[in-house]
Parts: structure tokens; sequence; C-alpha cells
């Protein structure tokens, strides 16, 4: 397990695009989130229904599109050149070989996650002036915004193995997460099935309040989203061990 | 080393390999020797665990591939079918490799002088040609220094130095008391190679007998010229009708 593990750390590591991506991440969510606190910050911080939470991550939205991307190279990328053939030879223990390769992929994103996360705080609330929030006040919802990108590539990879194609996975993938999902928690009749969708579970615990329609609290929510991830990482060990390489 | 019993391969209604029972002694070379399509890489994915036979078993060295303990330090494989990530520098390809199964890290060094990629070892294999990705695929096969290869089409885009060092290779490498597979369906370069043939065709096996006696067997009635080619096509026609 640990030689599967130090392997799939020198194939992620070795891409240019994991760290293109992992940066991309970094630089999206510190960026934008910056940037909305910067200009219109004070205006949001004087409303009734504001959400600390929401507005130091918001470039999350952005920048989970790069986690997608980071999930799906990690593993249909292996697929479309048939590279997997070599890497199922040298680990041909289909367990042993899916648990390095998610949980190499999800140490990536937690630990660029992280960083992030306690940048964006720190950086938006120094934005906000007297009105920003105390680090330990937005510890939760920093805390979630480390954990959300982490378990939402291990849903990806999940995912992208039982597809087993990259186009195919980033097409499925990036548009539903980037749009369709948060689409849908606009629609009023389907808006409360939305909340239990994996990022929209997952961002509750980066909000610092409930909203009216949240069905369930924010550590529930990281429950449902790491549920989620269980689930696709469960389908794509099925898969692997039944199907032909 | 090899024991193949009954193995059989379905992929849905197609019959890619049907009751092939086989054995493959060290010390000498066994081509696996074929048609496109007769079913020569479907076997060998079955060795390697790759795809799961229908019906029989395939084991190296007593036990089948999924089984063995670090894989790459028994058996040695190159698949026509795989490629190495093309961002991925050569040595950064057999880095993971060489991680995967704890072996140590001069062996990158060697196998890479053996194949005699050193000079471009820090470029990505994005810009290698067909011959260059042959010899990375080779170098990897020998990283673990197996007592088994399995070479599936070895010759393909390697230019005639590249040939005839692998042939020399091939040749050394049995000698030592390996196990060695080579697939073709390149008559000429088989009869330059092997000691001992599989032939197999529609995915059944129709001989399995020494170089010679098989030249000897199945050659034209009145010729003294014996070529594998024209033995390779008496045997294999002949099963068609």
């Amino acid at each position: 397990m640990i030689a599967a593990l130090h392997a799939e750390w020198v194939k992620a590591t070795t891409l240019r695009s994991t760290w293109v991506c992992l940066a991309g991440f970094a630089v999206a969510v510190t960026g934008i989130s910056a940037a909305v606190v910067g200009a219109i910050g004070d205006l949001q911080a004087a409303e009734p229904d504001y959400d600390a939470g929401l507005l130091a991550f918001y470039g999350l939205n952005f920048g989970h599109v790069a986690v997608i991307v980071v999930a799906v190279l990690l593993t249909a990328g292996e697929y479309g050149r048939q590279t997997v053939h070599d890497a199922l030879v040298a680990v041909p223990r289909r367990g042993v070989f899916l648990a390095s390769k998610v949980a190499v992929g999800a140490a990536l994103v937690l630990a660029t996650a992280t960083v992030t996360a306690l940048v964006s705080a720190v950086v938006t609330q120094a934005l906000l002036g007297p009105a920003g929030l105390s680090l330990s006040k937005l510890a939760r919802p920093t805390v979630a915004a480390a954990l959300y990108p982490a378990l939402l590539a291990v849903v990806c990879m999940g995912v992208a193995m039982v597809m087993r194609d990259q186009t195919g996975a980033l097409g499925l993938l990036v548009p539903f997460f980037f749009l369709v999902s948060p689409l849908l928690e606009l629609v009023p009749v389907l808006q409360h099935l939305a909340v239990w969708l994996p990022d929209r579970a997952g961002q509750v615990a980066v909000r610092l309040h409930p909203r009216p329609i949240d069905a369930f609290g924010p550590v529930t929510g990281l429950v449902v989203l790491a549920l989620w991830a269980a689930a696709a990482v469960l389908g794509a060990w099925w898969v692997l061990r039944r199907r032909d390489a | 080393m090899i024991e193949v019993r009954g193995l059989t391969k379905r992929y849905g209604a197609v019959t890619a390999v049907t009751g092939l029972t086989f054995d493959v002694a060290p010390g000498v070379v066994t081509a696996f020797l074929g048609s496109n399509g007769a079913g020569k890489s479907t076997t060998l994915r079955m060795l390697l665990g790759l795809d799961r036979p229908t019906a029989g078993t395939a084991r190296i060295g007593g036990s089948p591939y999924a089984q063995l303990r670090d894989p790459l330090r028994t058996v040695g494989s190159l698949l026509d079918s795989s490629a190495p990530h093309p961002g991925r520098t050569a040595r950064a390809h057999l880095r993971w490799l060489a991680a995967s199964n704890r072996l140590p890290g001069r062996r990158i060094d060697e196998v890479l002088d053996t194949v005699d990629l050193t000079a471009v070892a820090d470029r990505r294999v994005r810009g290698f040609s067909l011959g260059m990705r042959q010899r990375l695929g080779l170098a990897a096969a020998l990283l673990g220094d197996p007592a088994v290869l399995l070479l599936d089409e070895p010759v393909n885009g390697l230019d005639a130095e590249g040939i005839r060092w692998l042939r020399t290779s091939l040749r050394r490498l049995a000698a030592e008391g390996r196990t060695v597979v080579v697939s073709s369906h390149l008559m000429s370069e088989v009869e330059q190679t092997a000691d001992h043939l599989l032939v197999i065709s529609r995915g059944r096996l129709l001989a399995d007998t020494p170089l010679p006696d098989f030249l000897a067997e199945h050659s034209a009635p009145g010729t003294d010229h014996r070529s594998l080619e024209d033995a390779f096509l008496a045997l294999t026609t002949g099963a068609d009708t």
C-alpha cells in the first residue's frame, strides 16, 4: 500500500497539469474572493442577510472547476492513453490501486485548499476593516472551505474512474457543478432536493448562517458530501473489479 | 514458469481465445505467433491480470499474476496497447514504476542506459518517436530484473539497429535462464529470434513445438526452401478449411 501510494504520488507530481490546476484553484479562490469583498464587501456587510462565510470564500464557486479538472486528469486521464495498463500491471490489486490514487489526489487538494482557505479568510476580513470578522469567528467556514474541495475531488475521481473517459467526465462534471447544480438551487420546486447534491451540501458548511431552504446544518452538509464521495469511490471500485482493464 | 490451462475469453458474442493450454519453459525464446486478431494480445492481457478469463487459468511461477508480490520483480511486460503518459519525462515514467514495486532508484539509470535513452531521459515522452517509446517500454519491462518477460510485438517501431539490439538482448536474457515470450506477426523476425513456437490462429493453439521441428513438419513437400512464412501459412490456411 505504501509503495502504491508512493507511485501515485510520483505520478501526480510529475505532471505539469497537476500543479497548474492546484495553482489555478488557489489563485482563483483567493483572487476572486478578495476582489468581490474589495468591490462590494462594505455594502454587503450592511445588509441584513449578510453572510461573511459566503462572501469570504466566494471564489470557491469558480475555483472548484480546477478541482474537478485535476481529479479527472489524475483518474480518467490514465484511460485515454492506456497508461492505466502499465499502472494495473505494476499494482494489480484493484482496491490498493484505487485507494492510493484517491488518497493522493484528495491529499493534494486538501493541502492546497487548506492554505487557500486560510489566506482567503485573512485577506478578505482585512479588506473589510472594522466590519471584518476575526479568524476564530470564521473558523468553521474556513475549515469547511478546506474540506469541501477535497471531498468534491473524491466525488469527481470516483465518477471519472467509472466513466473511464477524460472528455466525457469533464463534459459531465464541469457544467454540472459549475452551472446545473447552482441553478437547480434557484428553482423553487427543485431547491429542496438540490441542497442534497454534493457541492450544494458541502457549501452549506461554508456559510456562516443557515438559509430557509437548508434542510440540514453545516456538519450534516459535510457528511452528505462525504457520503457522495464514498458512494462514488465504491462505484469506481465495483467497476474496476468487474470490468476488464 | 508459465502455465496456461483451458484459457478462454469471450467478449459478448465474440470468442477471442478458446481453450488455450500450454506451458512456457525458461531458458529459451518462445515466440507467440499469429496473425493480427488471432488472440495473442488477449492472452497476454489475461496472463497479466488485465482481462478476466471467461474460463481457465493463467499462472506465472505458480500463482495468478494479481497475487504476485511486487509483480515487476517477477514479470516484465511490454503491451502493444499501453503507452506512457506524454506529459511525463522518460525518467519520471520509470520513477513511478520503480516506486510501485519498491525497486531501487539505480535500476532507473541502469535500464535507461541499457536501452540507450540516457541522453533524452529528462525529456517529455510527447516528443518521442515510436522507436524511442518502444525503447522506453522495454526499459520499463527490464526495470525489475524479472525472471519472466512478456513482450507484445516488441519490434514495432524499432529501426534496423534497434531490431538487432532487441534480438541480441532477447537471446542473452533467455541464455541467462529467463522465460522470454515474444508475440509477433512478423515471420522473418520470429525465424531469426525464436527457439520455440506457440502458433495461434483464430483463438486456438495450432502448434507448440521447437522452431526447427515446426519448419520440418509444415514445409511444402518437394521443396528445399523451408521458410517460417510458408510453414505458418500452410498450417493456418489448412486449419481454416
